[in-house]
């Protein structure tokens, strides 16, 4: 096994990966009340207005979706419907074009290295954008901010890559695309300004 | 020092692909490339008809031309007779691709050569290679060439006729066809039209 | 960079519950950071630990008992083993394709409830806990109950969780609604004629006696093509040992490729060569008299009506030469009783002719002397193994596998099940619960539940299929692909492949009868249940608990297992436990047992009971449908790589036959001017066009019909490999003709026309789809 320690300086501010971290979690992960509440509750949009000021982007523009269209989408972009998944949720397979191939072991073998286990309600693949999303705050909040920010390079990042125009190009929600976009211009800039 | 060699019965074969099936997940093979293949030809008019299945790959010949062109010595031919290939050692040139008159190499997606290796892991084991194992016409033999006891050794003995794939190339083959519906032999070997 | 309102914000929609810190943590491997994922090839799965658990295939029905290797957590290899009868150590190209299937990243993996308002086929979903789609259903079905009645729900299952669905829950429930593709669209006019012929059904895997028989006739019985492993075994070794092969196919089959004599019969003429063969060995006195006189009943009714069949009779009929025709007869006759016509599995062809053609076929074999004697057709029984304690059912389940009969509501206050009374035979015909949901005749049809069933690719006349699932209050698909007739579901449920489940024993029929167990060689991936889990939760929904009295499914095998002295434990580690049989007449003989269960206790040529139906008692040929002039019969039969319309999305299997082709003759290939491989459509009798599809132009078939594979042709955008590629036979199946006695859906009454010029339709190669299918 091949690894790439990271010993660059992290220069993101903690809570702004943090904050971008989160927020991937919170968008991909099945719709549920949380979201909805934090939809209604404007705490989704002030989270992301927090994140474009530090990062000194624009704030998506989303209008609060109709509940059942956004059900109804994220089944449509990442479960199954429609004319197929645009975006299937698994960073290993958007890496590998497999699933549970050797990246998501590599990258189930790295979590439990650093003490992070999944839950057994968790009825998802390990490698779901939104776990692995949820497993970056979890390093943040244990003050491993470099291996966070190294799962946001090397596993999150491809999957935007991947599949951020498919999702733009397919979403009928009008929450999906621009979180999206905005998200991957995120990412860009917290791993851009980790680099400099 | 050993001769592996396998035959196969087209007397037996449907053309199933069970083995090519088989091959595949053993040696984690990947989809677009394939170590073994089946060709299906048909010759004659109606009624009179013959239909030849034929399994091939790799025919691990005694005089293989991929061997000689290779720049870095990453094929080779092991010492149980199996032609055999170094990955790490390849740098991705493709001459033995262009020199096998078979067929039988293909490139790695990860921009290494392979091809069937005989299965030379469970060979090594005492076991069969895995489109043997699998085969559920039991169309195949493997085994030592120098053992006169081996599968393959009392399969050659007990074949009505035995052909090799283009004989002519002087390749020395060691993978056998036994038992070819055509009383010709091979089909596809003399240029007959198929039907 | 910083955060201007405050240090940390809190999202509680980023809680996700996938992952937490646990109390594992080790030394720091990667200090500071994660390993990169863009690294070299690893090393080959063999090499790691590897550990191995039994199942029993489920890519196909045969159910091969295999080894499961896992590494890492993945499924890498699967294979035979020898001690188990039906795989002997070996699998078909289907069987080893099997990880494929689980890791295919199109499977269903959340339940899913159509979209309120959205219409069905629309395919606009959310998703649901399985809580609550089990809500969803048991409330629909409670008005569904309340309006019309239990049996206004119907069951239809195929596959080994099918007894959960098929049988156990609509029996609990309270339908005789509940059926089979296997029988009424495969294999019922073998079974109601063995019944009533032999007083046994065939039930399940052909009982020929391979390792013993000397002269095999095939009649349309695609070995090799079909690839039921144990069968292609003994058929190989059966032709290495020297045994003679004749088949009789309108088609150079790969069965006909092995053959020393292929009769290229004239499709839909089959009995009339069987009764001329019957004519043959009396007329001649070439049968076993003395197997005859000591077995049968009605042979002198027999040779009576035989005697119009001559040889000559048959050949203006069959095209076949009188000639040959006798000289079969007799060399069947030199090799009896190690001379055998096997009954083959997909036999309703022509409807109103298939039971007389599967009769006149038994007849053959009864009077070459074989039935239940070395080289012929063995006897054989499952084994018995308890089943759970429980209480009794309301309605006893009997879908019926492919022997068994149907729910008999007798003096139970549930009404019988809409085909009754459409046929003779006691199977219950799927096919025919459509018309009731449309009409509402004899009584509506308003709920149903298709298990692991390819409702528009096995069921003829698809569009009266789709029109039948408007009619619906309730549909529920219990699947693993989203197939086409899956997304028109009101609820979805996604179950788990084989390889991540148990499931009930498999209690096996054979020379040597087995009981087989399938253990999880993985947890189920995504939120995928296993049927039996699903079956009992929602029966437990439905306040059928009492049904269900375990807790999982161990709790179950185990004490099932313990009726025979074994263990849940033990078969964990044999996978296979192996009872002796009693293959032949001798070994009932030897117990003064009768193991024909007729009314006479015979093997009955002539059939009092459908003589009293109004039915012919005696086979008899009956004319075939014509179709229309420039119209050719379709033919339909099994790639190697394939199972009916289920591995399409399997990329190993669909990289080995990506699309079928259209096999037409030569001659009228230059007739029509197409060309080998060229794209065509096909167009049938009422106009339903298929394709493009290419056109295989060969010597391997007759010029009056026509042939592809079954299965392609999906019509599923979800399923990105199988997806637009060939032509689907059953959506040229606008008719079928009912089989009076068995209640069978001939299905070979269909008639297409090849209409060239059809666009290239530049598929991509498979490889270059499972790429794509990744990137998006």
């Amino acid at each position: 096994m091949t690894t790439a320690p990271q010993t660059t300086p992290i220069a993101t501010d903690l809570a702004v990966l943090d904050l971008l971290l989160q927020l991937i979690a919170g968008t991909y992960r099945s719709p549920a009340d949380a979201l909805r509440d934090d939809l209604a509750s404007g705490a989704l949009a002030e989270a992301c207005s927090a994140l474009a000021e530090a990062l000194d982007l624009d704030a998506p523009g989303f209008q609060a979706p109709v509940w059942t269209t956004l059900q109804a989408a994220y089944v449509d972009l990442f479960v199954s419907s429609g004319n197929g998944v645009a975006a299937p949720p698994y960073v290993g397979y958007a890496i590998d074009g497999e699933l549970m191939g050797p990246s998501a072991q590599l990258l189930g073998a790295a979590f439990s290295d650093h003490g992070i286990e999944l839950q057994d309600a968790w009825s998802d693949l390990p490698d779901h954008v939104a776990a692995v999303a949820e497993g970056g705050t979890l390093l943040a909040h244990s003050a491993r901010p470099e291996a966070a920010h190294a799962l946001l390079e090397g596993y999150l990042a491809p999957w935007f890559e991947r599949y951020a125009t498919a999702i733009e190009a397919k979403d009928v929600s009008g929450f999906y695309a621009p979180m999206t976009k905005f998200l991957q211009a995120a990412i860009k800039e917290v791993t851009r300004e980790a680099r400099s | 020092m050993s001769r592996m060699a396998m035959a196969i019965d087209l007397a037996a074969c449907v053309g199933c692909a069970a083995c090519s099936v088989a091959c595949k997940h053993e040696n984690e093979v990947p989809i677009g490339v394939n170590r073994l293949w089946i060709r299906n030809t048909t010759i004659g008019t109606f009624p009179n008809l013959v239909t030849e299945f034929r399994p091939e790959q790799c025919l691990h010949c005694e005089n293989p031309p991929c061997v000689p062109v290779c720049p870095t010595g990453c094929c080779f031919v092991r010492a149980d007779g199996i032609v055999d290939i170094e990955p790490m050692k390849c740098i991705g040139c493709s001459a033995c691709i262009a020199a096998c008159p078979y067929d039988a190499r293909y490139m790695h997606p990860d921009g290494y050569v392979s091809k069937c290796d005989y299965c030379k892991h469970r060979v090594e084991k005492g076991e069969l290679p895995a489109c043997v194992t699998t085969c559920p016409t039991l169309c195949r033999s493997f085994g030592d060439l120098d053992d006169p006891d081996s599968d393959v050794s009392i399969a050659l003995r007990g074949a009505r006729r035995v052909d090799l794939l283009r004989p002519g190339l002087g390749t020395g083959p060691k993978l056998y066809y036994l038992n070819a519906p055509a009383k010709f032999g091979l089909v596809g070997e003399e240029g007959q039209r198929s039907s | 960079m910083k955060l201007g309102r405050r240090d940390f914000i809190k999202l509680s929609c980023a809680t996700v519950g996938a992952l937490a810190v646990g109390s594992t943590a080790k030394a720091q491997l990667f200090p500071g950071g994660f390993p990169n994922p863009f690294r070299p090839p690893p090393g080959k799965w063999f090499e790691g630990d590897v550990t191995t658990s039994y199942s029993y295939c489920e890519m196909c029905f045969w159910k091969c008992g295999m080894k499961v290797s896992v590494e890492g957590g993945k499924v890498r290899k699967v294979d035979g083993y020898v001690e188990n009868p039906k795989s002997r150590g070996m699998l078909c190209p289907r069987g080893q394709a099997a990880p494929a299937t689980t890791y295919d990243p199109d499977r269903l993996k959340k339940p899913l409830i159509r979209v309120e308002g959205s219409e069905r086929g629309a395919g606009q979903y959310r998703e649901a806990s399985w809580d609550e789609a089990f809500d969803y259903i048991a409330e629909k079905m409670f008005a569904i109950r309340d309006e019309h009645g239990t049996e206004s729900v119907a069951f239809m299952g195929h596959g080994t969780g099918d007894e959960w669905f098929a049988s156990y829950l609509p029996g609990a429930w309270g339908t005789p609604n509940a059926a089979k593709p296997s029988v009424s669209l495969c294999t019922a006019p073998r079974e109601t004629a063995s019944v009533y012929t032999f007083g046994r059904g065939i039930a399940g895997h052909e009982q020929i006696d391979w390792d013993e028989t000397d002269y095999i006739v095939l009649i349309g019985h695609h070995i090799g093509e079909d690839t039921h492993n144990t069968q292609l075994q003994q058929f190989a070794q059966a032709l290495t040992r020297g045994a003679e092969l004749v088949v009789v196919d309108p088609r150079f089959s790969v069965a006909a490729a092995k053959a020393k004599d292929w009769l290229p019969i004239k499709p839909a003429t089959d009995t009339a060569l069987l009764l001329a063969w019957i004519n043959v060995l009396i007329e001649e006195e070439i049968y076993d008299a003395e197997y005859v006189e000591k077995y049968t009943l009605g042979f002198e009714q027999l040779a009576e009506h035989a005697a119009q069949y001559t040889p000559e009779w048959a050949e203006a009929i069959t095209e076949i030469p009188a000639d040959t025709i006798r000289r079969i007869a007799r060399e069947m006759a030199a090799h009896a009783p190690r001379a055998v016509l096997p009954v083959g599995r997909h036999v309703v062809w022509y409807g109103h002719d298939d039971s007389h053609r599967m009769r006149a076929l038994y007849f053959v074999n009864i009077l070459l002397g074989n039935y239940g004697m070395p080289g012929g057709y063995f006897l054989c029984d499952a084994p018995i193994v308890d089943t759970f304690p429980a209480p009794e059912l309301p309605l006893a389940p009997a879908a019926g596998g492919c022997g068994s009969g149907p729910v008999e509501v007798g003096d139970s206050p549930f009404r019988p099940s809409v085909d009754r009374g459409k046929f003779f035979g006691t199977a219950t015909s799927v096919q025919e619960f459509i018309e009731p949901m449309i009409t509402g005749e004899p009584y509506p049809v308003k709920g149903l539940f298709a298990y692991g069933v390819n409702l528009f690719h096995s069921i003829p006349m698809v569009e009266r299929t789709k029109e039948a699932l408007r009619h619906l209050d309730l549909y529920v698909a219990i699947d693993i692909l989203p197939m086409e007739h899956v997304m028109w579901a009101d609820v979805i449920l996604p179950e788990c492949t084989f390889l991540e489940r148990h499931d009930d024993l498999n209690l096996v029929a054979h020379k040597t009868p087995f009981i087989q167990a399938r253990f999880p060689a993985v947890e189920p991936m995504y939120d995928s249940k296993p049927a039996w889990w699903i079956a009992r939760e929602l029966g437990i929904k439905l306040g059928l608990g009492e049904y269900f009295p375990w807790e999982d499914i161990e709790e179950y095998l185990d004490r099932r297992l313990s009726s025979i002295g074994s263990s849940l434990e033990a078969m964990a580690e044999q996978g296979t436990i192996v009872r002796r049989g009693r293959p032949y007449i001798a070994d009932w003989e030897r117990l003064n047992r009768n193991p024909f269960d007729t009314p006479s206790g015979q093997l009955e040529f002539y059939s009092e009971r459908f003589a009293e139906a109004g039915l012919d008692p005696l086979p008899v040929f009956i004319d075939p449908m014509e179709g229309p002039s420039g119209y050719y019969r379709l033919l339909y039969g099994r790639s190697p790589v394939h199972t009916f319309a289920r591995t399409h999305n399997n990329a190993v299997l669909m990289e080995m036959e990506s699309e079928n082709s259209v096999w037409l003759n030569t001659r009228e290939a230059e007739r029509l001017g197409v060309s080998h491989l060229e794209y065509v459509y096909l167009e049938n009798q009422d106009g339903v066009v298929e394709g493009p599809v290419r056109a295989n132009v060969t010597e391997r078939i007759r010029q009056d019909c026509v042939y592809i594979t079954h299965g392609y042709g999906h019509k599923a955008p979800l399923m990105k490999l199988a997806n637009g590629r060939g032509a689907s036979d059953t959506h040229l199946q606008t008719r079928y003709d009912l089989d009076p006695y068995s209640g069978g859906a001939g299905l070979r009454n269909n008639w297409v026309r090849i209409v060239p010029g059809a666009p290239d339709p530049q598929h991509k190669p498979i490889a270059q789809l499972v790429r794509e299918r990744s990137q998006a």
